[in-house]
């Protein structure tokens, strides 16, 4: 059977990224059986947990990328929630006291610039305005657990995460038409 | 006017002309300039565009009056200065895809034809710049919503390619993720490869058809339209963009997907998904006079041919070989839906009982006539709008990895291989003579060896193979024994693909 080729030699195929997916998955797993191991062996504080979350974040920011609607500003926010919520989980089970701060910062830091790429690239709204309420989302979550000790509140988080609200807000409001269709879409309000 | 009085491109272009064409050049961009409302990289892609065939025309003695009447700025309605998005949930049939998609696997198929003569890249990219506003569904994203996915219409200026790679690759979202289709040029091919949540193979050919026309029409060739090549400048029908699985009116459904798993042919799966193609390319009168020898119709004997190469390529005793195969429900009511709308039913044999021909495709066909009965359909279809009412209101979070599971199960397992008939492809008699012949490729999902088509053009039929292993056995003993069913075959097909 000899057929009359009649497709292209294609491109040599570049095979690196799914030879490295193929080797992290199996080495991932193995750094995370080994130090629940070690960390119960050893019945130190839960460290473990911390590795873990990083390989989650190093597998799914790096090696499981989003398939649908993949841009910088839904990885980004993928890896804002990854980076706090391990700051988060480093201040529970190590060293306690900073994150109630930082975290608020972090949000702060990431909706700013969040924001600024958003009206940099402001004909492309339509890609980006998912991500933007998701991390307004994650704010204002962050906002009733930061008074969570009021009256004895962490003013600098708080401060930070207002700021935060009001860039949020800002955004809503020179966008509500787009924001409104967007929420619509996002929960499938249209008829099916 | 600034900026178009300095496009150097433009300036160039109107180089060598007299003051008339000058102006009409001059006038053409104007008039296009007025018609897009895009930032200024898109505009200038655009802009390129048209630039590109204006050199394409001029070099080949096209007067400027003609190019202007052909490629009249027109033809692009309001497509590039509207920028209102529109949303399309997925039809019941496209719903699964995205749920069940996984990294390296993207349900793509691609449809090709080719012509008599070499494709014009520029003119191809005009012809899809013309095209796509009247497909509003296939100039969609894919986005997620927060219980599905859904699409939402773009603008975006799409890029024909020179092809170059190897067919139906996933198509990469790092770099491009605001498409779910692309066309390829390749000698003298155009080939487009679908992600399955726009469309199905009917309406995937009657796009391509569409730009086939529009590209025959911008080259000054005769075209036509016809219910498969549709005007691009008519406006959009509803009934081209409707999901018609909830209209089904089987009162009882079918009860479950759920099937016994099907035996897989030998050979190991490589890293790539598609290791090789092969055409058997043959004289449909043949095919249909074997077929009519067996009693049986032209799907049931190429069923029974690949359930008989399948016997030989299997190495285990006991169990059934499951052969999908697509069922296009437009038959039997006419819709007129460009999105997905096909159900399908599996062909099954149990290894040992595989038999002669003789034997075969009679029962084959009588598979066909129960398993692919509209009422069956209909009750799969009804089953189909069930399990999406009951999934209504868990989040996408949940579905997708539940259906990762799922999918692949269902999917994949219960069946060895698929086979999907188009059908006979016609196009307008104006247009007939400019093709040679259409292609039709599926991808094999993992774990299936193979993957076969039917299309017909004209007096031949063209059957693919797609295969995901090295060992070519199935597709020897699948041109043996049409060989020795008196079938004049020419073969074509690609190289052995290597990861």
């Amino acid at each position: 059977m000899n057929p009359k080729i009649v497709y292209p030699i294609p491109i040599r195929q570049n095979t690196v990224y799914r030879t490295l997916r193929a080797y992290a998955r199996i080495f991932f797993l193995v750094i995370a059986f080994v130090c629940v191991l070690v960390n119960l062996l050893t019945r130190t504080k839960l460290w473990s947990i911390i590795v873990i979350w990083v390989l989650l974040g190093i597998w799914r920011l790096i090696f499981s990328l989003k398939l649908v609607e993949f841009s910088i500003f839904s990885h980004g926010v993928r890896a804002g929630f990854y980076i706090v919520v391990l700051l988060g989980l480093i201040d529970y089970f190590l060293a306690p006291g900073w994150a109630e701060t930082v975290i608020p910062i972090c949000m702060f830091a990431m909706m700013l610039v969040m924001s600024i790429l958003y009206f940099a690239l402001y004909d492309r709204k339509d890609r980006h305005l998912a991500s933007i309420l998701l991390l307004g989302l994650y704010v204002l979550v962050a906002v009733p657990y930061s008074l969570h000790s009021w009256p004895i509140t962490n003013w600098i988080a708080f401060s930070f995460l207002i700021a935060a609200i009001l860039i949020f807000i800002v955004l809503i409001i020179s966008n509500w038409r787009d924001v409104l269709y967007e929420i619509r879409n996002r929960l499938n309000m249209h008829e099916r | 006017m600034r900026k178009k009085e300095y496009d150097p491109k433009i300036r160039k272009l109107k180089g060598g002309l007299n003051e008339k064409d000058s102006r009409m050049i001059e006038a053409f961009f104007a008039s296009l300039e007025e018609r897009i409302d895009l930032n200024i990289l898109k505009r200038n892609l655009l802009f390129d565009h048209f630039c590109n065939a204006f050199d394409y025309y001029l070099d080949h003695g096209y007067s400027v009056k003609k190019i202007v009447s052909l490629m009249d700025p027109e033809h692009l309605g309001s497509f590039y200065k509207d920028n209102k998005r529109s949303y399309f949930s997925l039809d019941n049939a496209a719903i699964v895809y995205p749920l069940g998609m996984k990294y390296g696997q993207m349900p793509l198929f691609r449809l090709s034809v080719d012509l008599k003569e070499d494709i014009v890249p520029s003119i191809l990219q005009i012809a899809l710049d013309f095209t796509i506003k009247r497909f509003p569904t296939f100039s969609a994203v894919i986005k997620s919503g927060l219980f599905w996915h859904y699409l939402e219409t773009t603008n975006n200026i799409l890029l024909v390619e020179e092809e170059k790679d190897i067919p139906c690759k996933p198509i990469s979202i790092v770099l491009r993720s605001f498409r779910s289709f692309r066309v390829f040029y390749y000698k003298k091919r155009i080939s487009i490869e679908y992600f399955h949540v726009l469309t199905d193979g009917t309406g995937g050919t009657i796009f391509l058809n569409t730009l086939l026309g529009e590209y025959l029409r911008l080259l000054d060739h005769p075209h036509g339209y016809a219910e498969n090549v549709l005007n691009v400048d008519e406006a959009v029908k509803p009934e081209e963009l409707v999901n018609e699985f909830p209209k089904t009116t089987a009162t009882k459904d079918y009860g479950t997907f759920l099937d016994k798993t099907s035996l897989q042919l030998d050979g190991k799966l490589d890293k790539i998904e598609m290791k090789r193609i092969i055409h058997y390319d043959m004289p449909i009168a043949e095919i249909k006079e074997a077929a009519r020898k067996y009693g049986g119709s032209i799907t049931a004997y190429v069923l029974s041919v690949l359930l008989q190469a399948s016997r030989k390529c299997i190495s285990a005793k006991k169990g059934l070989v499951n052969i999908q195969v697509p069922v296009n429900m437009r038959k039997f009511n006419g819709s007129k839906t460009l999105r997905n709308y096909s159900m399908y039913f599996s062909a099954s044999k149990e290894i040992s009982e595989i038999g002669e021909l003789e034997d075969l495709v009679p029962e084959i066909q009588a598979q066909i006539k129960e398993k692919g009965s509209q009422a069956i359909m209909d009750q799969m279809m009804a089953t189909t709008e069930k399990v999406i009412q009951a999934l209504q209101h868990v989040p996408i979070f949940l579905k997708i990895p539940v259906m990762q599971i799922v999918y692949g199960w269902l999917g994949n397992n219960i069946i060895a291989s698929c086979l999907s008939n188009l059908g006979v492809i016609e196009v307008p008699d104006e247009m007939e003579p400019y093709v040679d012949h259409y292609d039709f490729l599926l991808v094999p999902a993992r774990p299936n060896r193979a993957t076969s088509t039917l299309i017909s053009f004209r007096d031949r039929l063209r059957l693919t193979i797609t295969k995901a292993t090295a060992d070519p056995s199935y597709e020897e003993e699948v041109y043996r024994i049409l060989q020795e069913d008196g079938m004049h075959i020419r073969l074509e097909g690609s190289e052995e693909y290597e990861p």
